[in-house]
């Protein structure tokens, strides 16, 4: 099977000479199809390079992304756009909801700008937003609803179009642990039913532990991954992520 | 380092905001054009003839410049609050890094003055050369091409410009840096929030926009039909329907525009763009309706200048050009073989003489009520107008009435084509000057039944029509009423007591349109330098000029100066929401739209933002002109439909074009705001 996304010896390097900073020193890494993959790391480990790396916000210095076989950093214009809108759905943090849209329409919006199956579309809104049970929000603004209402619309709004894979940038960050695990559930579900290939970017080892497999970023390199064992309790997988966080906080970055 | 912060983001902002900087040059050339009033070509014409008048326009300037000074300022304030909330986040920055708020407001003075400086180097020229092609553009439709011209350059102008423009922009300064500085600084820092939606109420929103139709239809009724002209308090009433029904009909468009802006073409972003519009109609209501308010007043003064430009046709008008007199006694017969004499009779193809006097003769001692009794005339008058006696007690003939001598009249009558009045020993005639003839149809009446009326004693049937031809050179000199009395009755009754004039029609081969003023002119200079006693009409055409070409001016500048201010407004008002909206867009960006989307939602949101208030404004201003034809112009203007065409195309030509330019900048300043928002950002 080929992998959705292969990232192979990614490098940034920021600032010129003395000014150096690598933010990415090398990374190597696939997810399968269907995969849902969690990166974890501390503040400046280099998630967000990663990320906006992959989302082709910017480009890497060397190393190669590809996309179901397409090369991002090659992209520009109409497909770089298409790239973003049509072959990645993403999860921002802050939802990202336009305020003066209905719920609808927000999930609608990727089919206005990348075009789609209207019919094909409209059985998709309705099977996502009975899946993601927001039917009763569909109608209103996002000032009217709450913060858990608001991401599950904007799931719905990535998932719309069917992308090849779901980037979220720390989906819980802005959600209370009710709501985020809830949201969680349901990605997850998506994941195992849907076989939708997820990455998620997450600080929250209790979302991490809803995840087939977590790397671990340090200083720009891979750390360490883990792997959900065929029916392992997600309870232990959450236990050896914290375990693992342990060993990152006292390795051979720790300051102490 | 400072000061060369200050020349950077002075300089930034000039690039970045073509529609600040043609505010403000458009403000400049807005003074200059007022102050340089007096130095126009048709003015120093007109103070030659009319310096009286001339004199209280230029002191009408000051009132005018006061005026522009306040539109101005309302100008300048709105876009320079683009300038500065645009920048609220960058100044948050400046403070956060310590600096003063004493420095930054210095700093803001010093860029604001730098822009000052090149709005008014780029300005005063563009300003002299506007006035210059004015001055030279209203002498050409005058006709005083002779005169030669004269620069319009003012340095009295050029310094008051400078002043006017400078204490506007420190005013306005002054003003927005205090509501700047008192923000706190997080407040800067955060984008500015989000409008929040109101809720819908599309009953009530429906209510509203009838309501405001229905005003706007009883104000555009009063105003065709004539009704809003009868009284002061009608007038202010229909304006404040019209102002009311605009404002409500903008709040009640919510749900109007639901229905319309559905029909926007199906592309991508429809949704988004279909939610903008309605966000501003929801938001921007009042300012719509206010722009919409200024561009119908803009529409209606440009109409109205030009028409009454184009409606005082001194060319073709009837008239006698001369009128010569020196005493009150006989005598005058000879002026006509003096203007022989000195070589003028040739250019006149009518010289002849016109005797007016009272029935002196029939006067009995003191009592000059008795001379004549019109009682049988009035009477009928009255029967057939019962309404019509209260209103016009000046026009009764009683009493002690002006007498025209028949013959005179007759031949003054034939030099201007028109029939001679045939009258036996015992019948009378009746004269109203042009201006008091507004009861022709009823005087014709009551003559068709032959009134018997009184003079000396002796019976006479009045009979005829009325008769209202010009009868000196000045049409300012009117009589409300007259009698055309038979040549041996006017001997026997005016006795000595005689006005003799002596009216001259110049002929007509020896003139042009354009060369007529330069024919009076010469014929002047001659007749003050052999000392003849006369009034021509030219000075009477100075006058008429003088109103036309002031009131024209006046109206002509305020509707630009309208047109600049609604067009400013509206851009401005667009260029914010949409900043403020930023949000919005760098969503779509992450989405994965592209600047070709963002930007084709951002020009239909622009069409859609000026065409509303436009569109609006368009069926405001159809009745709007209807009405001025109706009132102030058509007692003046006998304007018919074609000669109405070329004006409404002007006008129309303006308006699109102003319209268009607005737009296209708008559009243009846009364009490169989204441009900066089409890197996607991750938000810690």
């Amino acid at each position: 099977m080929d992998p959705v996304l292969k990232i192979d010896s990614l490098k940034k390097v920021y600032g010129k000479g003395e000014n150096k900073t690598c933010a990415l020193n090398g990374i190597s890494f696939q997810v399968m199809p269907g995969e849902f993959l969690g990166i974890m790391g501390a503040s400046g480990s280099g998630k967000s390079t990663l990320l906006n790396c992959i989302a082709a916000v910017i480009a890497p210095s060397s190393g190669s992304i590809e996309m179901n076989g397409k090369e991002i950093s090659k992209l520009s214009g109409k497909k770089l756009a298409e790239y973003r809108g049509k072959d990645m759905g993403y999860l921002f943090q802050n939802f990202e909801l336009i305020d003066n849209l209905t719920g609808k329409e927000n999930i609608l919006l990727p089919v206005s700008l990348h075009g789609g199956n209207e019919k094909m579309c409209a059985d998709r809104l309705e099977k996502l937003s009975s899946y993601l049970e927001i039917k009763e929000i569909l109608n209103k603004f996002p000032t009217q609803m709450s913060g858990g209402e608001k991401q599950r619309i904007a799931a719905a709004r990535a998932l719309i179009l069917n992308p090849g894979m779901i980037l979220c940038d720390e989906p819980t960050g802005a959600l209370d642990s009710k709501n985020a695990k809830s949201l969680m559930t349901k990605l997850s579900g998506l994941n195992r039913e849907e076989e939708a290939t997820i990455l998620m970017v997450t600080h929250d080892s209790n979302a991490a532990s809803f995840c087939s497999r977590v790397i671990f970023i340090s200083d720009g390199t891979l750390f360490h991954e883990l792997r959900r064992e065929e029916g392992e309790a997600q309870k232990a997988f959450y236990d050896r992520i914290l375990k693992v966080l342990a060993q990152l906080g006292g390795g051979v970055g720790n300051v102490l | 380092m400072f000061s060369k912060m200050v020349f950077r983001n002075s300089v930034r902002s000039h690039k970045e905001n073509a529609l600040f900087m043609s505010s403000l040059i458009i403000s400049i050339i807005a003074f200059y054009v007022v102050l340089s009033l007096s130095s126009q070509d048709v003015m120093r014409y007109l103070k030659t003839l009319e310096s009286e008048a001339i004199q209280k326009l230029f002191a009408m300037i000051g009132v005018l410049y006061g005026f522009t000074l306040f539109i101005i300022f309302a100008l300048v304030f709105f876009a320079s609050r683009f300038q500065i909330e645009r920048r609220s986040h960058e100044f948050g920055v400046y403070i956060m890094m310590g600096m003063k708020r004493s420095k930054l407001f210095f700093m803001l003075l010093l860029e604001d003055l730098s822009s000052s400086l090149i709005a008014l180097l780029v300005g005063l020229p563009v300003s002299v050369l506007v006035t210059e092609v004015i001055s030279l553009l209203t002498v050409k439709m005058v006709g005083i091409g002779f005169m030669g011209h004269q620069t319009t350059f003012s340095l009295h102008a050029v310094l008051l410009t400078a002043a006017g423009f400078a204490a506007v922009k420190l005013a306005s300064v002054l003003i927005l840096s205090f509501l700047l500085l008192r923000k706190e600084v997080g407040t800067l820092l955060s984008d500015a929030p989000d409008n929040v939606r109101k809720k819908n109420y599309p009953v009530i929103q429906a209510i509203l926009f009838l309501l405001g139709a229905l005003l706007l239809i009883l104000a555009y009724r009063n105003g065709v039909s004539g009704t809003a002209w009868e009284r002061t308090t009608a007038m202010g009433q229909t304006v404040l329907l019209g102002i009311v029904g605009t404002l409500l009909l903008f709040r009640g468009m919510r749900f109007l525009i639901g229905l319309i802006a559905r029909k926007i073409p199906a592309g991508k972003l429809r949704v988004f763009t279909f939610r903008q519009i309605e966000d501003t109609v929801i938001f921007k209501s009042g300012s719509m309706a206010i722009c919409s308010i200024l561009i119908l007043v803009a529409a209606a003064c440009l109409a109205a200048g030009i028409s009454i430009f184009c409606s005082f046709d001194l060319y073709d008008t009837k008239r006698v050009d001369y009128t010569l007199t020196n005493t009150f006694n006989g005598g005058n017969t000879d002026l006509v073989k003096k203007i022989d004499e000195i070589g003028l009779s040739d250019k006149f193809s009518y010289l002849g003489i016109l005797r007016i006097s009272h029935p002196y003769n029939a006067v009995e001692g003191n009592d000059f009520d008795s001379a004549f009794s019109g009682e049988g005339f009035e009477k009928i008058r009255d029967q057939l107008d019962p309404e019509f006696k209260g209103h016009y007690e000046y026009r009764r003939l009683d009493g002690f009435p002006f007498m025209i001598r028949l013959s005179d009249f007759n031949a003054l009558m034939t030099a201007h084509g028109e029939e001679a009045m045939m009258l036996s020993e015992n019948e009378l005639g009746l004269y109203r000057s042009a201006s008091f003839n507004d009861s022709e149809e009823l005087d014709n009446e009551a003559l068709a039944q032959k009134p018997h009326v009184t003079l000396a004693g002796k019976d006479f049937v009045m009979t005829g029509k009325v008769q209202k031809g010009p009868i000196v050179s000045d049409s300012y000199i009117t009589l409300s009423g007259a009698l055309i009395v038979p040549d041996e009755t006017f001997d026997a009754l005016a006795g000595d007591k005689t006005e003799i004039y002596v009216n001259g029609i110049l002929d007509r081969s020896q003139y042009t349109r354009d060369t007529m003023v330069e024919l009076y002119t010469e014929i002047n200079r001659k007749m003050d330098r052999f000392g003849l006693p006369y009034e021509s009409y030219l000075s009477n055409m100075g006058r008429q000029l003088f109103y036309l070409v002031a009131a024209s001016y006046v109206t002509i500048y305020l509707a630009l100066i309208f047109l600049v201010v609604a067009n400013t407004i509206l851009g401005v008002q667009f260029l914010m929401g949409q900043k403020r909206t930023a949000r919005r867009y760098k969503t779509l960006v992450k989405l994965g739209a592209d600047h070709s989307d963002l930007y084709s939602s951002s020009k239909k949101q622009v069409n859609w933002f000026f065409g509303i208030p436009i569109l609006v404004a368009t069926v405001s201003t159809y009745f709007a002109v209807r009405a001025l034809f109706q009132g102030i112009l058509s007692s003046r203007t006998k304007l018919n439909i074609s000669a109405m065409i070329p004006i409404v195309v002007v006008v129309v030509a303006v308006f699109a074009l102003v319209e268009y330019l607005y737009m296209h900048i708008v559009k243009r300043s846009s364009s490169r705001f989204l441009a900066t928002l089409m890197t996607p950002e991750r938000e810690e």
